[in-house]
């Protein structure tokens, strides 16, 4: 029999044990097991988590998958005030919004974040439209200044005192206005490339490197654009269009998830590399009208967990859901050499 | 693939983890109905989550009626309240 070393050049490496850091591609022996070992690319997969306390969609979620806001949205049958948070272990109920609303967009953390728009009708009649603003400072909310104009399921990004939206819907049409938040005041910058709503689930990115990926454009679009602080331009498409799904990450990494097109509700997961989309592993149960949120920076979503909580599942728009899946991709995976 | 079918509630953390999403498929569908992977790590889980066994055919009534009632509510909702719902819900076949 040949010796790897005859063939490789190289004795194979003997460990007692496995290592808890690896570097892919290395291969060694256990020889506690007695068996060789690879260490490939970690592989993502979603998990359930903790369930939200009630089955809501359409709701503000910001902040990181361990610190993170759930905010108003609609219950199964009325939009909720409720303010939501999660620990990255339990959800508990904090200070209550004070204007409850559906579809609204929010950004920042758990001790400073912003909740922009949204209607405050089950039927959104244009009256139903809110540019109210509130800002949370870790313990209550307080009414800052509205946005210009109506602006609701948009896009949103970046932190309380560098916020961006983008997009949205400005009833009876579409938007493609972005507008900056400087916690204090908005200013027009400029606008998308294309007018999109319905992607209120986005809170990828900062105010100067943001995201939006699908969205309804009067059609479901697999459509992305990128915004580099002062303006957007088109990448790559993802594979599947939809809309109403949620994103986390950043630019340079993210992912998307879920979202529907016409009665079909995804499961289906895209990573985002800054390049290229790749199909991974779906989420067990379909979801949409949900928000995903991962780092808080925005830094990596290919090496943090991501929260995507609750919205809406199975086949009805009123089949909420407190169903929770965390997605995570371990930095490398030991897997056992047999013979084949 | 060789599935299996069955209900069970999904009770949060640890229902499903990130090691036993490789192991095996998992899908959940409406009426708590689960698809499941057809192997030994499958039956682990079934066991783990106390999961009522059903065959295909018990587990797409369910799933059928689920919708079923969802097409009904929809079909009771005003113009604009289904223009923001987006599309009756369809009936679709379990793997």
């Amino acid at each position: 029999m040949s010796e790897y070393k005859g063939i490789k050049g190289f004795q194979v490496q003997t460990r007692t044990e496995n290592p808890s850091e690896g570097i892919v591609g290395d291969f060694y022996y256990n020889s506690t097991t007695g068996q060789f070992k690879t260490i490939g690319a970690g592989v993502g997969t979603w998990a359930s988590g903790t369930n939200t306390p009630d089955n809501r969609s359409l709701y503000a979620g910001f902040g990181t998958a361990t610190a993170s806001l759930m905010v108003s949205g609609n219950s199964a049958t009325a939009i909720v005030d409720l303010n939501t948070s999660y620990n990255g272990t339990a959800w508990s109920e904090l200070s209550e919004i004070n204007l409850g609303r559906s579809a609204a967009s929010g950004f920042g953390t758990t001790a400073a974040g912003v909740v922009t728009g949204g209607y405050d009708g089950a039927v959104p009649a244009p009256s139903a439209y809110k540019t109210n603003v509130e800002e949370w400072n870790g313990s209550s909310w307080t009414e800052v200044t509205n946005q210009p104009e109506m602006q609701t399921e948009s896009g949103s990004a970046g932190s309380q005192t560098a916020g961006l939206i983008f997009g949205g819907g400005n009833n009876p049409g579409l938007t493609a206005k972005t507008k900056s938040y400087n916690g204090a005041s908005w200013t027009e910058v400029n606008a998308l490339n294309a007018a999109k709503n319905r992607s209120m689930g986005y809170c990828i990115g900062t105010q100067t490197a943001a995201m939006i990926a699908g969205g309804d454009t009067g059609s479901i679009t697999n459509q992305v654009e990128q915004w580099n602080g002062s303006s957007w331009s088109e990448t790559t498409e993802i594979n599947t269009a939809r809309f109403l799904s949620a994103g986390s990450g950043s630019q340079t990494s993210s992912v998307i998830a879920g979202g529907r097109q016409s009665s079909n509700r995804y499961t289906n997961t895209e990573l985002w590399d800054g390049t290229s989309w790749t199909e991974a592993n779906d989420l067990a149960t379909s979801r949409s009208y949900n928000v995903g949120v991962g780092s808080g920076d925005g830094s990596s979503a290919n090496s943090s967990t991501q929260l995507y909580a609750a919205g809406v599942s199975g086949p009805s728009s009123t089949a909420n859901t407190a169903a929770t899946e965390e997605w995570n991709i371990p930095d490398f995976e030991i897997k056992t050499v047999t013979q084949g | 693939m060789a599935y299996k079918y069955c209900t069970a509630t999904n009770w949060g953390k640890n229902f499903f983890t990130h090691e036993e999403r490789k192991m095996f498929h998992l899908s959940g569908h409406p009426g708590e109905v689960w698809v499941v992977g057809d192997n030994l790590y499958g039956d682990q889980w079934i066991s783990k989550v106390s999961g009522a066994i059903k065959t295909k055919e018990e587990a797409q009534a369910i799933v059928t009626g689920e919708i079923e009632a969802a097409q009904t509510a929809y079909d009771a909702l005003s113009a604009e309240e289904k223009d923001k719902a987006g599309s009756r819900p369809v009936v679709y076949n379990l793997p």
